[in-house]
């Protein structure tokens, strides 16, 4: 069995999603006779502005021993309870999905239900009274969860905005201590092995050419290696999701950095807003059908806070992923396998996903159609689960009058999101799944945050008194209020933990 | 609330189907709401049940003393399966209730094991399952709840007399109206919804709700739409049903030989010890049933397959009603049991919730469809060759299972769909018990240099064995709970 094992992988593209993947495989491979190789050019520029992430990342670091505080100051990263939804479900607005559950079941019967009921009964209090990161996010505090499982302060997690690019340096760093080995350059040629359509090895514009028994193609939109070689075909989702362009500007701090990140909806979009250490980033997510470049480059930079630190960045893309994001010797990840907008901050995920999937299915060299196929249902399926919950956003709005929203609001969506909707509609149940990232909290936020309401709660709900009711739910909300009201404001919490020399913090 | 609530529901039927959902319900109805059940003579319990450690956690729902129930019921523990019989003749192997090994260095145990043995003795793989060594040897403990102890890996189901657990039921049940009856007629409103189930003696059950717990989904096959799918790959469409006498040391395992005609399962009870044959009508009749039981048995008939819908207007399918399925899972009343707890989080209004219908029976299917899986591949693997062995295998497998055995022979990877009641643990001692031996091992068990490996299984094997060995035996633990 020996003799069939992978000796070498290619990586083809740095950026985030390469040197996450040759961090992660550096670590994860150490103790295997397996040389890992990344090649990429300074010229080709990476799309990382300033990425949001989920909590997940921290799993990631974690794996790799990343130091926290270390990780934070080299990135200019701040912390993250949510992201703010403005202007999604009316004009005006505004709801934060937070990282963490809202509440906790009472009587075996999950929170939104008595809350439900509550406002039936004319309690005016908002769901978010009941989130302890909603409620430190828009106080603008912040400290890590308590691991005191009976503490209110371990209902929630947090994730991280950072600067991509510092974060792809620092992954660079920890990958070459680990042995692998960057080559800089442009790929010219890619050739395929006749017998069987394998990658066989790249040319790089000096003539040098690399072969290797696994390639990862993170070489971005264009896909290199897994559509311009291999013609992996690409599911295009933009009937769903007809944003294809971004405008992306980083400007100065003005304002306390905020513990999440904002995203806007606007005239043809939205506009996200991200506040790291040391600047915001800012960007535009529009549908090109609905705007031109330059009105949407204009409404961004009159929607930032700071002075623009450059001009407007403008990428385009098409939402969707490869057919197969693993073909034959080839691996996609990052943004060659697929894209889907950062609205929930799902693009480094996706790429965590895909390399943890790598290494659950790690083939031979022959790459078997088994675990080709394997990867590929897995990765399907997290595209998916995530495209709905987008969708969600865009379809459950009352943004009545403007075009490209009413388009949102009346077109079809996809069959397994009207499934789910109805569901949630007729009586306030969030359909679940074993696989797909977003679970019923978010689900929750969303639905309730942009006024998709059930016709009913659980019924079961009433075997809990009113009296009981009323009284359980004012001990949470003053549990939330206290335990929010001794955290440290954001900013006092990243220059006590993990300020970067020279940060506005 | 805007909807009318659910007031009034019926349970028609009644044995262990009907008991646990009106146990459950009658937690969770409003006070002023009725809970009625109507006990059919057909659907009066018989034999046995096999269960799982999950069954237990209901138990806790309904406030149910374990130790209690166990003296009423006849009830032993169960730390697992044994088959015998179904590949190599003398072959058998356990599936027990805690997880083989430990996975170590972050790739699943199974790896590990199946590396070392292409290096020589690793053992079985049950060797590494502390319910499964202690199976063999007879012996049982609870877990332990302190992590550090290899005790906690332990989980248990009950072996119990399904009339005595109804019994159990019954008496705990509290709000529950029972009363004896068949019945003689359901009557259908226009919608299709039943209107109202009239008994012999003229008197009209009326609900927001019906539960059928009949044996033969009397209820729910008057409604529209509520066909039901045969499962082909399953030979066995009766079951023959005896006690005999209790041996002096019971293990703690069900027990499920393969034999000529199908398999016979011995459930171990205080007292004696629940003999079940499940063999195909068409080619051994009733009587040679009999014959191989010593001549005695009372015989059950059986329709593998599901509802199409098990919630159909106003009526919901529970028990063999909604799904029947050969009982060689080990898994006894576990679609009863999540059946009752889905339509509890989904309950309905008074005037219906198709949607939550739709819900329901979406969840129920996909449940029903992977432990059918199960059962389907223990006769896929099986190298028998006599008639319903022959005949089962005929069958495709459904793709789920075809894509599962698949990549379980490729690399060990355990596919996991939406509603396993079985997850990775088991599935993986369910393939390599039955014979499946992937082709390769996760290539990221070869970090551990293999000196290493064989020292860690060797002591963990070690470990396992010695813990096993410590334990008093089964009958000694069911004495401390008398």
């Amino acid at each position: 069995m020996t003799d069939r094992a992978v000796r070498n992988i290619l990586i083809v593209g740095g950026g985030t999603a390469g040197w996450m993947t040759a961090a992660a495989l550096s670590a994860k491979l150490a103790g295997l006779p397996i040389a890992l190789r990344l090649v990429e050019s300074a010229e080709i520029g990476t799309v990382g502005v300033g990425e949001a992430t989920v909590p997940h990342i921290r799993h990631f670091n974690a794996a790799l021993g990343l130091d926290e505080a270390d990780f934070m100051r080299k990135t200019q990263a701040t912390y993250k309870l949510g992201i703010e939804f403005r202007g999604w479900g009316k004009p005006g607005d505004s709801y934060i999905h937070p990282f963490g559950a809202y509440g906790a079941a009472i009587g075996g019967v999950g929170f939104h239900h008595h809350w439900l009921r509550a406002r039936q009964g004319g309690d005016p209090t908002p769901l978010e009274a009941y989130s302890l990161p909603v409620m430190a996010a828009r106080q603008n505090r912040f400290a890590p969860p308590s691991s005191d499982l009976r503490s209110v302060a371990s209902t929630y997690n947090y994730a991280y905005q950072f600067d991509a690019g510092l974060y792809a340096a620092y992954l660079r760093a920890y990958a070459e201590a680990r042995g692998v080995v960057r080559t800089e350059g442009k790929v010219a040629d890619v050739a395929l092995r006749g017998a069987d359509g394998f990658i066989e090895a790249i040319t790089m514009e000096n003539g040098e050419r690399i072969e290797a028994d696994l390639f990862i193609d993170c070489s971005g939109f264009r896909g290199l290696l897994i559509e311009q070689a291999l013609k992996a075909g690409y599911e295009d989702w933009t009937r769903w999701l007809p944003c294809d362009r971004a405008a992306a500007v980083p400007c100065e701090t003005v304002e306390a950095s905020t513990p999440y990140t904002r995203c806007t909806a606007d005239e043809a979009g939205w506009r996200w807003r991200i506040p790291l250490q040391h600047r915001v980033g800012n960007g535009y997510v529009y549908s090109s059908a609905h705007i031109s470049d330059d009105d949407a480059a204009a409404a961004l930079l009159a929607g930032l806070e700071g002075k623009a630190q450059a001009d407007p960045r403008f990428l385009r893309f098409v939402a969707g992923h490869r057919r197969k994001q693993w073909s034959r010797n080839c691996v996609a990840v990052g943004l060659a396998s697929g894209f889907l907008e950062p609205l929930e901050s799902t693009s480094i995920h996706l790429i965590q996903v895909a390399i943890t999937t790598l290494l659950e299915l790690f083939p031979d060299r022959d790459c078997a159609q088994a675990d080709q196929d394997e990867y590929n249902r897995v990765m399907t399926l997290e595209f998916e689960r995530i495209r709905d919950f987008l969708v969600l956003h865009y379809h459950a709005n009352q943004r009545v009058g403007s075009p490209f929203w009413d388009d949102r609001r009346n077109l079809p969506i996809p069959d397994s999101l009207a499934y789910k909707m109805d569901l949630f509609r007729d009586r306030g149940v969030v359909v679940k799944y074993k696989d797909g990232f977003f679970l019923e909290p978010s689900w929750l936020a969303v639905y309730l945050g942009q006024n998709v309401v059930p016709r009913m709660y659980d019924p079961v709900s009433d075997s809990v008194p009113d009296a009981a009711l009323a009284q359980r739910l004012k001990a949470i909300r003053e549990s939330v209020a206290d335990t929010v009201r001794a955290m440290p404001t954001h900013d006092e919490w990243i220059a006590r933990f993990c300020a970067a020399s020279g940060a506005a913090a | 609330m805007s909807r009318p609530p659910l007031n009034s529901v019926a349970v028609l039927g009644g044995g262990v189907a009907g008991w646990m959902t009106a146990c459950a319900l009658a937690r969770v109805l409003p006070g002023d709401g009725t809970l009625r059940l109507v006990e059919t003579a057909a659907s009066a319990p018989r034999g046995a049940l096999s269960t799982l450690p999950a069954l237990r956690t209901f138990h806790g729902l309904l406030g149910l003393d374990e130790a209690a129930l166990m003296r009423t019921a006849r009830g032993t523990f169960k730390l697992g399966a044994r088959y015998s019989g179904w590949t190599d003749p003398g072959h058998d192997h356990v599936e027990g209730f805690s997880d083989a090994g430990a996975g170590f260095d972050g790739v699943a145990f199974h790896h590990h094991w199946l590396r070392a043995r292409q290096r020589g003795d690793a053992g079985r793989y049950e060797d590494y399952s502390l319910a499964a060594v202690a199976g063999r040897l007879g012996r049982f403990t609870p877990p332990s709840e302190d992590p550090r102890s290899v005790l906690s890996t332990l989980s248990y189901g009950l072996h119990l007399n399904a009339a005595a657990y109804v019994a159990t039921l019954r008496a705990t049940a509290g709000r529950v109206e029972a009363r004896a009856g068949e019945i003689a007629d359901v009557v259908l409103a226009a919608d299709g919804r039943i209107a109202a189930v009239v008994l012999p003696d003229g008197e009209r059950i009326v609900a927001d709700l019906f539960i059928d717990a009949t044996p033969d989904g009397r209820l729910i096959g008057a409604t529209q739409d509520a066909g039901w799918i045969d499962e082909p790959a399953l030979p066995c469409d009766r079951l023959a049903l005896r006690e005999v006498a209790p041996r002096a040391a019971p293990p703690p395992l069900t027990e499920f030989e393969a034999i000529a005609e199908g398999w016979l399962r011995r459930v171990p009870l205080r007292g004696g010890d629940a003999v079940t044959l499940a063999y195909a009508g068409g080619l051994t009749s009733d009587d040679e049933a009999r014959d191989i039981l010593g001549g005695e048995a009372t015989i059950v008939p059986l329709r593998n397959g599901r509802r199409r819908q098990v919630w159909s207007g106003n009526c919901v399918a529970v028990g063999p009603a909604a799904s029947q399925l050969e009982p060689l899972n080990g898994d006894d009343a576990q679609a009863i049991q999540s059946g009752v707890g889905r339509l509890i989080a989904l309950l309905p209004a008074a005037d219906g919730s198709p949607l939550a219908a739709m819900e329901y029976n979406r969840l129920m299917a996909e449940e029903q469809d992977r432990a059918r899986d199960l059962a389907v591949f223990r006769y896929a693997a099986a190298t028998r060759t006599d008639p319903p062995w022959i005949q089962a295998r005929r069958a495709a497998p459904s793709p789920a299972l075809a894509y599962k055995q698949a990549q379980f022979e490729s690399r060990g990877r355990v596919v996991l769909y939406d509603e396993e009641t079985f997850v990775e643990g088991a599935w993986v001692g369910a393939f390599l018990g039955h014979g499946i031996t992937p082709r390769r091992h996760d290539r990221l068990a070869d970090r551990i240099p293999p000196a290493q490996a064989d020292a860690a299984l060797a002591r963990l094997r070690g470990m396992i064995r010695q813990a096993a060995q410590a334990m008093p035996p089964h009958a000694d633990a069911l004495k401390d709970r008398a």
